[in-house]
């Protein structure tokens, strides 16, 4: 088994070299449009996925559903040619696909702008101008997919083994120099490659499997494998789909076990307004990414937590992991969907920027979902799941209706309940930033006690002489006086010390 | 520009101008579906239509085709592609030669009518909206 996987940019000449060294090889050769083809046929709405990036809009739940099966469908379609044998692939991301597998070659092709222009104008028929803005145009277009499939710039040149420009080579002598470069032993196989190959096919294997079925398709999962071990990772509100997971991937050919798991980092924000361009959600989702964790959302509605009395109720729920797929859109409609019935979606306004914000989540890969309750303090607390393992319970804007005073009481209030009543710290929306992220008023901390280590450390270390001869000072008034020193002396330094190194840690993202 | 818009509807698929026809039409739009290329360029040529919906992917004559004839021979007729084989390097090269926009698979009739809608305004039609029943 050889893989060599070419990158290539928009017009670069990549596809004609790729061609080339199949033919020298004399193995199969693989495009990203076969992928494609193959990934529309599944069912995979790959279109949607690429228009986002044309159109510059975040990623709907739906589409983040999408993008897991996409990914997980063309690793495994790979995976399974490159076990068939020999394989060059040619695409976008083909250095991508195959991560941990150290026998792939991973080559990138690059050319000038004038080469591409030219190419752009041969192969589309387009003027100059028009060529120059659609090679910018699509090498956007591509930069911003990488990033946001696989989270890493196509720029980044330590992701591949050689970067040729067929500029300076003839495609014939490039493809020469790659069948030579492709002998070497670093290239070969190994067993240890064949595993992870096998491990990476069986894992999106079962991720196709779960996207396919019925009954899991609307769910979030991360799946690996290991030696024949599949891990099935989902997240805590899709716990009751726990059960279905091995029956789904029953007839999956090549594992020994499957281990489920409940995604075990979770932040609980509980507020009556979202919005997903606030600070607090800034916050929230930068204290989620360094954590690793899920964003659960409850929107209280107006009016909720005041009284006893009130029942608890779920209004309305979204699932940062649930599209709005009808069943229907199942069943072959050539692509036109039903519409909306009309008062079938709330507004921003109406659901309190709930829906949006579970959506720019789920676009961040940080979506547990959301939901809009309402009741009393009592009933808000028993639809609290106390199976999920929240790591913070974050406590926004609440009591919106109420004036100033009244809103920061009944917030307060409302904070130490919850803190009282569920085992997970409690932090408000503004505490948020002083306590778990590094901000400016921690660089001006670190900065202003490390120099006041500084200053007596040295002063310690150049003046031993003068302080050893004043803690061993004679008589008892000087005992006495040395002792009060010191023990005024060790808490400043202690104190000093931890601030410096509990603001370097946060800095550095380590708490 | 007040009149009903003509719409020309171009997709190899029968159940594609099957929905959308009749979800246009409720909007007052006078649509005609074709359901191969060479037929849609007979009709253009002795038609203009205000706004041609065309899917990329066709035997014999291509969406592509479709967009550089009406941009040779309309210079007011607006295009509009969809298909379900979308890539940023079909949409790009569409949005460059001159389609008014360009809409992935599956979609909602709602969000063809919305681009329709602006393509109307763009050539001076208020705009569309439903007819009374």
């Amino acid at each position: 088994m050889q893989v060599i996987c070419i990158s290539r940019g928009t017009l670069t000449g990549g596809k004609v070299l790729a061609e080339r060294l199949a033919g020298a090889l004399g193995y199969p050769c693989l495009s990203r449009e076969d992928l494609i083809e193959a990934a529309v046929k599944e069912g995979i709405h790959v279109g949607k996925i690429e228009m986002a990036m044309v159109k510059g809009r975040g990623f709907s739940d739906r589409l983040v559903l999408e993008r897991e099966h996409y990914l997980a469908f063309t690793r495994a379609y790979l995976c399974e040619q490159a076990l068939k044998g020999q394989l060059v692939y040619h695409g976008r991301t083909g250095h991508l696909l195959l991560p941990g597998v150290d026998n792939v070659l991973r080559v990138r092709v690059v050319a000038d702008q004038e080469y591409r222009l030219k190419a752009a104008m041969q192969a589309l028929g387009l003027e100059r101008e028009k060529a120059r803005r659609y090679v910018e145009e699509v090498d956007e277009d591509r930069r911003q997919w990488v990033h946001t499939m696989y989270g890493v710039s196509c720029d980044d040149v330590s992701q591949y083994d050689l970067i040729v420009s067929l500029q300076q080579f003839s495609v014939e002598n490039a493809a020469a120099g790659l069948t030579a470069i492709a002998q070497l032993p670093d290239f070969q196989m190994t067993p240890a490659s064949r595993q992870a190959v096998e491990d990476l096919r069986l894992g999106a294997k079962a991720r196709v499997f779960l996207a396919r079925d019925d009954r899991t398709y609307r769910a979030s999962f991360k799946v690996s494998a290991s030696d024949g071990v599949i891990t099935v990772t989902y997240l805590p509100q899709d716990a009751g789909l726990a059960e279905s997971i091995p029956p789904v991937l029953e007839s999956l050919e090549g594992y020994r076990s499957i281990r489920t798991t409940m995604a075990t980092s979770n932040i609980l924000w509980i507020q009556e307004v979202y919005d997903p361009t606030s600070e607090a959600f800034r916050n929230v989702v930068e204290v989620a990414t360094k954590w690793g964790a899920a964003v659960e959302l409850m929107r209280l509605a107006p009016g909720s937590a005041e009284g006893a009395a009130a029942p608890g109720e779920v209004l309305e729920a979204f699932d940062g992991t649930i599209p709005q797929i009808q069943p229907s859109s199942r069943e072959y409609n050539g692509g036109i969907e039903d519409d909306v019935a009309e008062g079938g979606q709330r507004t921003w306004a109406e659901n309190g920027g709930l829906k949006q914000t579970v959506e720019e989540l789920a676009r961040q890969g940080r979506s547990a979902g959301g939901r809009e309750v309402r009741g009393s303090q009592t009933h808000l607390l028993e639809m609290i799941d106390r199976s999920v393992p929240y790591t913070m319970v974050v406590v926004g804007d609440v009591f919106l209706s109420k004036g100033s005073a009244a809103q920061l009481r009944l917030a307060r209030e409302f904070r130490s309940y919850l803190a009282d009543n569920i085992k997970t710290p409690v932090v408000a929306t503004d505490e948020l930033k002083a306590q778990f992220l590094f901000g400016k008023r921690d660089l001006f901390r670190l900065i202003g006690y490390l120099a006041v280590v500084l200053v007596i450390y040295f002063l310690v270390f150049t003046h031993q002489r003068q302080i050893l001869s004043f803690l061993s000072g004679e008589g008892w008034v000087m005992k006495v006086v040395a002792a009060v020193v010191v023990f005024l002396f060790v808490p400043i330094v202690a104190y000093s010390y931890g601030t410096v190194s509990r603001s370097f840690l946060k800095l550095i993202k380590i708490e | 520009m007040n009149g009903s818009l003509q719409i020309m509807l171009v997709d190899d698929e029968p159940i594609v101008g099957k929905r959308l026809k009749p979800a246009l039409a409720k909007y007052g739009l006078e649509v005609e579906v074709f359901e191969d290329g060479p037929g849609a360029l007979r009709r253009l040529r002795e038609k203009e239509f205000d706004i041609v919906v065309t899917d990329v992917r066709m035997e014999d004559v291509d969406g592509m085709q479709v967009l550089e004839y009406v941009l040779a021979n309309s210079k007011r007729t607006k295009v509009i592609i969809i298909t379900g084989y979308a890539t940023v390097e079909v949409a790009r090269e569409a949005l460059v030669k001159g389609a008014f926009d360009f809409i992935a698979k599956p979609f909602k009739p709602d969000d063809l009518r919305a681009v329709i809608d602006r393509a109307a305004k763009a050539l001076g039609h208020p705009g569309i909206r439903k007819s009374d029943d």
